[in-house]
């Protein structure tokens, strides 16, 4: 996908509450890139400039394993705690 | 309210003015795409919406330049730079210091690069030769004008290649991204543009320049590494193998065997001289890199 499809799927996912200008995704994709979570590739376009095409790597389906096992105690743990408040 | 892609870039651009000039080049290639994306895909799905009104849309989901440039300037304050290690403490022995080098991926870096710059120098040096003389001698025809833009657009593929391998060998940020033509620029306003571009001028004295200075480089590091080897294997080679260290017709000279420390403290010391002087080199060359290859 490239950035606008993401930015859309984000923006459709969220509904009304957008947490984020869609500006804001580009230097996250960056820094993704960067660490070698994700990879992109450059393809031309029919209706504007060159798009830059975004792919998930091995190492970044790894980490995202991770993050997800992190965000399922992270939210266990809010549940538990909000209560027994 | 803006009125056109290029005015929300100009803008972005003052927005990140006193950035770095990679991070600027990077934010205006991504707005650029994604306005010109956004508004395509609106344009078709609302085709009798006007033009501003459907950039104003777009501005409001992708935010506005201040609002861009804060969020790349908050991802970059929190991105560690590549190769980035504690630095030596102020605190630390002189020999501490001076043997740290070896825990250097800078070093590391800088020595491979050195080493590569060879090959990407001769490739670089061909490619501009051959791109220059076959541009000014197919000027005359239609298509020569096709191969100049051809080559000149090769240079900011180059450049873009060539500040990649900088950034992950010498550890200073490069643009990641390529800045774009306009859709529906004719080839010969393409070619204008390249031609008064002073980045693109300052990229071609670079290449030109990479095959002189890869050729020092590449010279430097191994004369030096050699030197460093041959200094510390002599009296090990002598004492295994019994090879004389200097051999004149008949004549053999040999190490006394008291020379050994002194010939293994000088080839080690020699060793890490040349992995600072890489070290040095290096971050000189990423420097000069960036100046010739980033546009401000």
């Amino acid at each position: 996908m490239y950035g606008y499809q993401i930015a859309k799927l984000l923006e459709d996912y969220s509904g009304d509450a957008s947490f984020m200008k869609q500006g804001a995704l580009y230097p996250v994709l960056h820094s993704l890139e960067n660490g070698g979570l994700l990879e992109s590739k450059v393809e031309p376009s029919v209706s504007g400039p060159p798009r830059r095409y975004y792919e998930i790597t091995s190492d970044g389906r790894e980490t995202l394993v991770i993050w997800q096992r992190v965000w399922k105690e992270m939210k266990s743990f809010v549940d538990r705690a909000i209560k027994g408040a | 309210m803006i009125k056109s892609v290029e005015e929300y870039l100009d803008l972005l651009k003052a927005e990140l003015s006193g950035s770095d000039a990679a991070t600027v080049q990077d934010a205006l290639a991504d707005a650029e795409e994604h306005l010109r994306a956004a508004l395509a895909s609106l344009r078709e799905a609302q085709p009798e919406i006007s033009e501003e009104e459907l950039l104003t849309q777009v501005i409001e989901q992708y935010g506005s330049p201040d609002e861009t440039a804060s969020a790349y300037k908050e991802v970059e304050r929190r991105t560690v730079p590549s190769l980035s290690r504690r630095t030596s403490d102020q605190q630390d022995s002189v020999f501490k210091r001076f043997l740290s080098v070896y825990d250097d991926p800078k070093a590391w870096g800088a020595l491979l690069y050195m080493l590569i710059s060879l090959v990407t120098g001769i490739v670089y040096f061909t490619w501009i030769v051959t791109g220059l003389s076959l541009s000014l001698s197919l000027a005359i025809f239609i298509f020569g004008l096709l191969f100049a833009v051809f080559f000149t657009v090769s240079l900011r593929g180059l450049a873009l290649l060539e500040g990649r391998i900088v950034e992950g060998l010498l550890g200073v940020r490069m643009p990641r991204r390529s800045l774009f033509f306009q859709k529906g620029t004719t080839w010969f306003d393409r070619l204008k543009t390249n031609l008064t571009d002073k980045h693109v001028w300052l990229a071609l004295v670079y290449f030109f320049l990479q095959m002189p200075l890869g050729v020092i480089y590449f010279t430097l590091i191994v004369t030096l590494f050699s030197l460093s080897i041959g200094l510390m294997a002599a009296p090990l080679v002598q004492s295994i193998m019994g090879f004389p260290i200097i051999s004149v017709g008949v004549m053999r000279y040999y190490l006394p065997s008291w020379t050994t420390p002194l010939f293994l403290l000088v080839g080690f010391l020699i060793w890490t001289l040349t992995m600072h002087l890489g070290r040095s080199i290096g971050q000189l060359h990423a420097r000069y890199a960036k100046t010739f290859l980033v546009p401000e």
